[in-house]
């Protein structure tokens, strides 16, 4: 079935969306002559220009990136509790909870940026603002879902000696997902660093806003030397958390 | 001191757990509760600290209603009631201290609890009921670093902790050695009269029961079909008990 139906079906839609999306053989050639402009610039890095002028912003991205991650993430850790049917045993605090992160979830990020960037002014208050929401909602669906598989006895056994609900959870309940926090906490923070970048490219501070005023101006030779730099930063920032995690967990 | 009056307990799902049990526990009893797997040793156990509520009858503790009792009787109540677990139910990456104090939670306030800044007077406790199972050494061990046998002793410490009139033990040695399970049978009948703590124990190893037991109880497919002392029973009221002969898998045995 498969075989006969399936990738003959498979390779005519692909041949059908091939042209449906415009790639034209023409337009690719005259384009090529463009190249050009981009790569005699992009190879000629203003290393000068780029430290100057860059390295706060880079900064001030990374901060954008720690802040939002940390707020965002232990905002998400109550949240999660009331979110998952192991701890949550009251049908409506529970729907409304997992409503509510299933919607977070639901908005792009860079759409967040957008919202906040009208409500709060452009600038890195409202970067923060947004990656809260995006840690949040990372946080919130993994947190939740490790939270349902946790072992369910040692919260029995807190109950069972007459401990209110919310002491049986902070004993019995917290310690079991604690290095699935950490971790979690490590992922979603190296995430907030690359989104920071992207966030910042619809204003919302950091080294975005830089790379593209450079890119209007077709400025590759500024724009390239930013790109390593931020390379770098992520590539140091992922270190530090791998020997981070070795010595936590 | 506990009364069971005709408790009666449906599943959802239509499984009849315990049907009609009527049984009178008198202070400081050391009982043995055997029977099949399924037999209702469990659920009649849950029913004396109404982790399961029955759906008909009532559980009474010192005059004391348990089933209809509200939220807050109701944690008083657990708070006078230790209970061991068969797959003990620690907090595995907490230390053994940490596990002993959170038999005290009912004692201490929310706040306190959560940032562990617990009592001198708890963590006095604490120590002494390691101490009583022979363990203090371990206290700041991690929970799962122990041996099985260990940990249930954890666990003992655990209900011990609660300062309890009642010690409920469900099964309490089914995962341990022959030697490791006579350890904890042992703590558990030291307990249960040194301190004249009502102790009721689900087992289903036959020649343990005899060992240990005072007073049996024998219940199948939900139903009591036998109360008496442990000296009194033969082979023949243990094979009512179960339905059919006794099989060597009823037997804990001696060490290999």
């Amino acid at each position: 079935m498969l075989t006969v139906v399936g990738y003959p079906f498979a390779l005519f839609f692909s041949i059908f969306s091939f042209f449906q999306v415009g790639f034209n053989i023409d337009d690719f050639k005259r384009n090529w002559e463009n190249r050009k402009l981009v790569t005699d610039t992009l190879f000629d890095p203003k290393w000068d220009w780029a430290i100057e002028n860059a390295s706060l912003a880079l900064l001030e991205t990374i901060q954008i990136a720690i802040l939002a991650s940390i707020l965002g993430c232990f905002i998400a850790l109550p949240l999660s509790f009331y979110a998952s049917r192991a701890t949550n045993q009251t049908t409506f605090t529970y729907v409304v909870y997992k409503s509510f992160l299933n919607f977070i979830r639901t908005i792009p990020d860079l759409f967040w940026a957008m919202l906040f960037t009208v409500a709060v002014g452009l600038g890195p208050f409202a970067g923060v603002l947004a990656l809260v929401m995006f840690s949040l909602a990372i946080m919130g669906k993994l947190l939740s879902e490790t939270i349902d598989s946790i072992d369910l006895g040692p919260l029995e056994a807190a109950k069972a000696s007459g401990a209110k609900h919310t002491q049986a959870v902070f004993t019995s309940a917290l310690p079991q997902i604690l290095p699935n926090f950490t971790a979690y906490f490590l992922y979603i923070f190296e995430l907030c660093i690359r989104a920071s970048v992207i966030l910042g490219l619809v204003g919302a501070g950091g080294v975005g806003r830089i790379i593209e005023t450079q890119r209007i101006f077709l400025r590759f030779d500024r724009i390239s030397p930013i790109i390593v730099l931020i390379l770098i930063a992520v590539i140091a920032i992922e270190q530090f958390s791998v020997w981070l995690r070795r010595k936590i967990l | 001191m506990i009364e069971f009056k005709n408790v009666s307990v449906v599943y959802p799902g239509g499984v009849n757990a315990l049907n009609n049990v009527t049984l009178n526990i008198d202070e400081g009893d050391f009982v043995i509760i055997v029977g099949m797997s399924g037999a209702g040793k469990s659920t009649l156990l849950r029913t004396v600290n109404n982790l399961v509520k029955p759906t008909d009858g009532d559980v009474f503790i010192d005059s004391q209603n348990v089933t209809n009792a509200s939220k807050k009787e109701l944690k008083k109540i657990r708070s006078d009631i230790g209970m061991i677990f068969q797959t003990f139910n620690l907090v595995n990456r907490s230390s053994v201290l940490k596990n002993v104090l959170t038999g005290r939670l009912s004692q201490v306030s929310t706040l306190r609890s959560v940032f562990g800044l617990w009592p001198k007077n708890d963590k006095e406790i604490a120590f002494e009921s390691l101490n009583k199972v022979g363990i203090l050494e371990k206290a700041y061990v991690r929970g799962s670093n122990l041996s099985g046998g260990q940990q249930q002793r954890v666990g003992i410490a655990r209900a011990l902790a609660q300062k309890p009139k009642v010690m409920l033990a469900d099964e309490p040695v089914a995962s341990l050695d022959p030697i490791t399970s006579r350890v904890v049978m042992k703590y558990l009948k030291e307990i249960n009269q040194e301190l004249g703590i009502t102790t009721i124990v689900n087992l289903h190893f036959l020649d343990l029961a005899k060992e240990f037991g005072e007073r049996l109880i024998g219940l199948k497919d939900g139903e009591l079909v036998y109360d008496g002392k442990v000296d009194d029973v033969s082979d023949k009221d243990f094979e009512n008990i179960y339905g059919r002969a006794i099989k060597s898998s009823d037997l804990l045995g001696e060490d290999d």
